[in-house]
């Protein structure tokens, strides 16, 4: 599993990126996700750009993560980076490289910058976003109401528990 | 729609608010007078514009007869929006209406859903969702000191400032459904009128018997959070990313839950209270 996973050449998504201080900000159009990355998984994000292996990455990465060779880092940012959806889902999904714990405790070992984090929320649509209704309130759908439920009580429409 | 216009074509208006403009058509000139109160925060009557949404009000005052239910309707452009035999609820729809409608399409602010709160000169964001305390925090700020903002929404400009949408409060009352209206003199508050920068964001919701301990959050997150209340995010992600990231720039950031509200107004102001009274942005 190993060899095939080190073939991966893990590529990034297209989406609208804001840099914003140490982190990263990342907005998948299709999913109407955000994410924000933290210093250490937005470089590796930055690298994933289909060229290269993760060892490769590792490599490139090395002098700012000081991690001496070791590519546990790298590795956890980019499963962190899949299960985010913010990398392409071609090949192998690295997931089961090493294990989790595995990882973390390698990466406790040498890492001088801080874990990969990966921070991810749905953008509601607006309706999702607004106030809801309260009940027998007027309404004209299920999703206003707190309670989820526009039914109808006589002529109207209104919220029902 | 010329079916429409010759039902409510007695009287109208048109009114414009955060770059959109609405017209009001009645088939009763008097209603005018009490849908004055309903109409968003900051608007301004403006008659030489095309309008980008029409209401009109159909209010019945036939006769009532015996058996037969009089109803009063809404429309919303040419199709029916609310019917009722309550001439209120018309009045009540048409504000949440109008609220959303703006909050989704303005274009030139950017509307969250939180409550704020004006503070030494920078404005406390309260995003949340209904139910998560956003009012009850605001009326203790309120009470405070704190000047008046918005209970329903935090509204940016592009420099990520954030303006007023002073709607009274509503308060809901022992976790009940209904809300109450009070204005924010009722708390010894002023509205604030003054554009304000950003100086706390607080990610909380109201937990029983919990204790609030705020965990300093990256400002990364709290714009992932505002983009997570905001209403109009998904149809201009990039421009809702440039608006929050300047408007996150250089604030804090405070997330846990929370218990009372006054718990949390007395932590702000042994916090922040001295820092914002001396600092500049």
């Amino acid at each position: 599993m190993k060899e095939l996973t080190d073939q991966l050449k893990p590529k990034r998504i297209k989406a609208l990126t804001r840099k914003f201080d140490d982190e990263l900000l990342v907005y998948d159009e299709r999913r109407h996700k955000a994410h924000c990355l933290n210093r250490t998984a937005a470089m590796v994000w930055l690298e994933c750009t289909g060229h290269f292996t993760v060892p490769e990455i590792s490599k490139k990465l090395d002098a700012d993560f000081q991690s001496g060779g070791d590519d546990s880092l790298v590795r956890l940012a980019v499963v962190r980076l899949y299960r985010a959806g913010l990398l392409e889902k071609s090949g192998t999904v690295p997931a089961a490289l090493l294990s989790r714990r595995e990882v973390l405790n390698r990466v406790r070992a040498i890492a001088i910058v801080a874990i990969p984090l990966v921070t991810t929320m749905l953008v509601p649509t607006p309706a999702r976003a607004a106030s809801c209704f309260p009940l027998l309130h007027l309404c004209s759908s299920n999703i206003q109401c707190c309670s989820g439920h526009c039914g109808s009580s006589g002529v109207n429409l209104v919220c029902l528990p | 729609m010329q079916k429409l216009y010759r039902l409510v074509g007695a009287a109208g208006m048109c009114f414009r608010a955060f770059g959109l403009t609405v017209g009001v058509r009645v088939n009763e000139p008097d209603i005018l007078e009490p849908l004055n109160n309903h109409l968003p925060p900051g608007c301004r009557f403006d008659d030489n514009r095309p309008v980008d949404r029409l209401y009109s009000f159909y209010v019945n005052r036939a006769q009532a007869l015996h058996g037969v239910r009089r109803f009063h309707t809404l429309y919303r452009n040419s199709a029916i929006f609310l019917r009722s035999e309550n001439e209120n609820d018309l009045y009540d729809g048409f504000e949440s209406d109008v609220d959303s409608y703006i909050a989704e399409t303005s274009p030139t602010r950017f509307f969250v859903h939180s409550g704020v709160v004006g503070w030494h000169g920078r404005a406390i964001v309260i995003p949340g969702r209904s139910y998560s305390g956003k009012s009850t925090l605001v009326r203790e700020f309120l009470r405070a000191g704190a000047a008046y903002y918005s209970d329903e929404f935090a509204v940016f400009d592009r420099n990520g400032y954030v303006h007023s949408f002073s709607r009274p409060l509503g308060i809901r009352v022992d976790g009940s459904d209904v809300q109450t209206l009070r204005f924010a003199s009722e708390f010894g508050s002023a509205i604030g009128t003054e554009p304000l920068p950003v100086g706390l964001v607080i990610l909380t919701t109201y937990k029983k018997e919990a204790s609030w301990h705020p965990l300093a959050a990256s400002p990364g997150e709290g714009t992932l959070k505002l983009l997570a209340n905001s209403l109009s995010a998904r149809a201009n992600p990039s421009r809702a990313l440039r608006i929050l990231t300047q408007a996150t720039k250089g604030a804090h950031i405070l997330r846990g839950p929370r218990g009372e509200a006054c718990e949390v107004v007395r932590i702000v102001q042994e916090k922040f209270g001295s820092q914002y009274r001396t600092s500049g942005r």
